[in-house]
């Protein structure tokens, strides 16, 4: 019975192997990714980004992934690696560094979102931090970095909502733009990811006394958002809605609490008097909205899509 | 869109109608004049559609890359462009008729579109912009061919069987369209990786992830893997004529849903022709 066990097993395994290495499995896997894909896409016009990138991490697109990098392999080394054209090789070859890579970046991609104003330093202060991901399996700590933000340079197109120009100056003569990232170390790299105004506002008394003159980064791009900023000395929240794109003119209302005090359009510098003191946005800086990211599968993946593709080439040019 | 771009625009798309059609007519009636004429009409038209991309060119300052209108107008300069190649020295004189149609597709819908002219957009400033689009366009360019010279296939060996010839017969009567859809389906989809790739690449650096299931991306990457299947279906397999005909006559479903569909039927898309 044991023998009888035994020998089925051996049978099987001899079985299997012609099945995984076969050209109708690979048609049947590519239709069945395909056909994921389009269930995926349907999805994705239904669901936000975040729901569509939870649906795409489902254990079925794993299996289905390793059944393809089987069925490559098998296939490769069933007709023989020494009898393959070294196209075919090459581009069959770098699915699996592609693969290797998606694996890496699954168990170890880190991305943190930072607001810093001009002229400010970025320490890693939690007051800076906007959102960090979550951990993964192979992501032990999150990058050491240290910079300053020098200058923030927005243009925007005409009176629409197009920078034609965004752009950020750091310490010791490094910048970067919204699609040209800093390169920080290997598959490390900072870019600037959006930006807003930090009004530095001033509460003065009857006389002109400076009472309080503090900076405040706040989220009031585009036009038409609202933020607040709240005193450190006294109780009252600034609301503040920037009236056009280059925040030269903000609708500011003043609360104490649930009670209005005062409500005005004001340009920059002028005076908004409320219960006898004076509040005004005496300067306007910006910040910038700066994304770390840390993606050790980012490098095998381009090496892959570059063997590919060169694999795809020469298979082309030695049938022509 | 000036007044004299408008009337060119719209000139060059009834002229390309007009040699679609007679084309069509010419091949019924059997009228090797008249498809003549329609090729060197193709030839005007083609001359007309290179001014309005200079013409557009010029008048934004960048390559026309921005937003429904102007990839219309690029896209159907590229399927154009590679249909006078494949039906150089009127090898397949009726390919016009199978490919030109996506042509008047996409640029009939970027007319519906937005066409004023808009600037470069910051986060488009890129390098990695040109190469992805221009890699797209000669995908989407080889796939229409492929796509055409499917239809045309398919239409000759119908009939071909109707005339009483053997399916051998017909096969080797064709050999030379069976071998046009092969490959424009070979170089459709290494131009397609590279896209795919080069587009990555530019996603990394303005999004920070190459990849993150954007429908286009996802679109492009269904696309893909559909020629793929057909390649390996014909390299592996043996499949061709009327079975790898009717495989590229559908795969072209892909590619036009990538482009056109999920901009028409969502705006969940981060990608640059969703601007317009």
């Amino acid at each position: 019975m044991l023998d009888n066990a035994l020998f089925r097993i051996r049978s099987a395994g001899v079985d299997v192997w012609p099945l995984l290495g076969s050209w109708q499995l690979s048609i049947v896997l590519m239709v069945t990714t395909a056909f994921w894909y389009v269930l995926l896409a349907v999805f994705a016009f239904l669901s936000p980004p975040h729901v569509v990138q939870s649906i795409a991490g489902l254990a079925m697109f794993w299996i289905l992934y390793a059944l393809l990098l089987v069925n490559t392999a098998v296939c490769l080394v069933v007709r023989g690696l020494k009898g393959l054209a070294i196209g075919t090789l090459l581009f069959h070859g770098s699915l699996f560094l592609v693969a290797a890579g998606f694996v890496l970046t699954v168990a170890s991609r880190y991305e943190a979102t930072y607001r810093v104003a001009e002229g400010e330093e970025f320490t890693g202060n939690e007051a800076q931090i906007v959102s960090t991901s979550a951990p993964r399996v192979l992501m032990t700590t999150a990058p050491s970095i240290r910079f300053k933000v020098e200058k923030i340079v927005p243009e925007l197109w005409r009176d629409q909502l197009l920078f034609t120009r965004l752009e950020a100056t750091l310490d010791g003569g490094r910048s970067t733009r919204i699609n040209r990232p800093l390169v920080l170390g290997m598959a490390t790299f900072l870019r600037l990811s959006g930006f807003g105004y930090t009004p530095r506002y001033e509460i003065l008394d009857a006389r002109g006394n400076l009472l309080e003159s503090e900076f405040a980064k706040l989220t009031i791009f585009p036009p038409g958002r609202r933020d607040f900023i709240a005193s450190a000395n006294f109780p009252f929240r600034f609301y503040v809605t920037a009236g056009d794109l280059s925040a030269t003119m903000f609708d500011v209302k003043i609360y104490r609490g649930r009670l209005l005090l005062a409500e005005r359009v004001v340009r920059r510098t002028e005076p908004l008097e409320f219960e006898g003191l004076v509040f005004r946005i005496a300067d306007m800086r910006y910040w910038g909205e700066f994304t770390l990211v840390r993606d050790a599968g980012a490098p095998l993946i381009l090496l892959g899509a570059i063997i590919g593709i060169a694999g795809l080439c020469l298979k082309l040019w030695r049938r022509a | 869109m000036s007044h004299g771009f408008a009337i060119l625009f719209w000139a060059v798309l009834v002229l390309y109608a007009l040699i679609v059609g007679l084309q069509i007519w010419a091949q019924v009636f059997s009228r090797p004049n008249a498809m003549r004429l329609a090729q060197r009409a193709l030839i005007a038209g083609f001359v007309a559609h290179t001014i309005l991309v200079g013409w557009r060119w010029i008048e934004t300052g960048h390559i026309p890359t921005i937003g429904n209108f102007e990839n219309a107008i690029a896209g159907g300069w590229f399927i154009v462009a590679m249909t006078l190649w494949a039906g150089r020295k009127n090898r397949s004189p009726l390919l016009t008729a199978g490919a030109l149609p996506f042509a008047l597709i996409i640029m009939g819908g970027g007319a519906m579109s937005d066409t004023a002219a808009r600037p470069m957009v910051a986060s488009l400033k890129s390098f990695w912009l040109y190469i992805h689009i221009f890699f797209a366009w000669l995908a989407y360019g080889a796939y229409t061919i492929a796509c055409g010279a499917g239809v045309v296939y398919l239409a000759k060996s119908r009939k071909h069987k109707a005339e009483g010839r053997s399916p051998e017969e017909i096969q080797t009567g064709l050999a030379e369209l069976d071998e046009l859809m092969f490959r424009s389906t070979a170089f459709g989809f290494i131009t397609d990786a590279v896209m795919i790739a080069a587009g990555s690449i530019w996603a990394k650096d303005l999004w920070g992830a190459y990849w993150s299931w954007d429908p286009v991306e996802t679109w492009s990457l269904i696309s893909w893997l559909i020629y793929g299947v057909a390649l390996h279906l014909r390299v592996t397999l043996g499949w061709r004529g009327r079975r790898l005909a009717w495989i590229l006559v559908f795969a072209i479903i892909g590619a036009l849903v990538s482009f056109w569909g999920v901009n028409f039927l969502s705006a969940g898309s981060s990608h640059v022709f969703n601007v317009g």
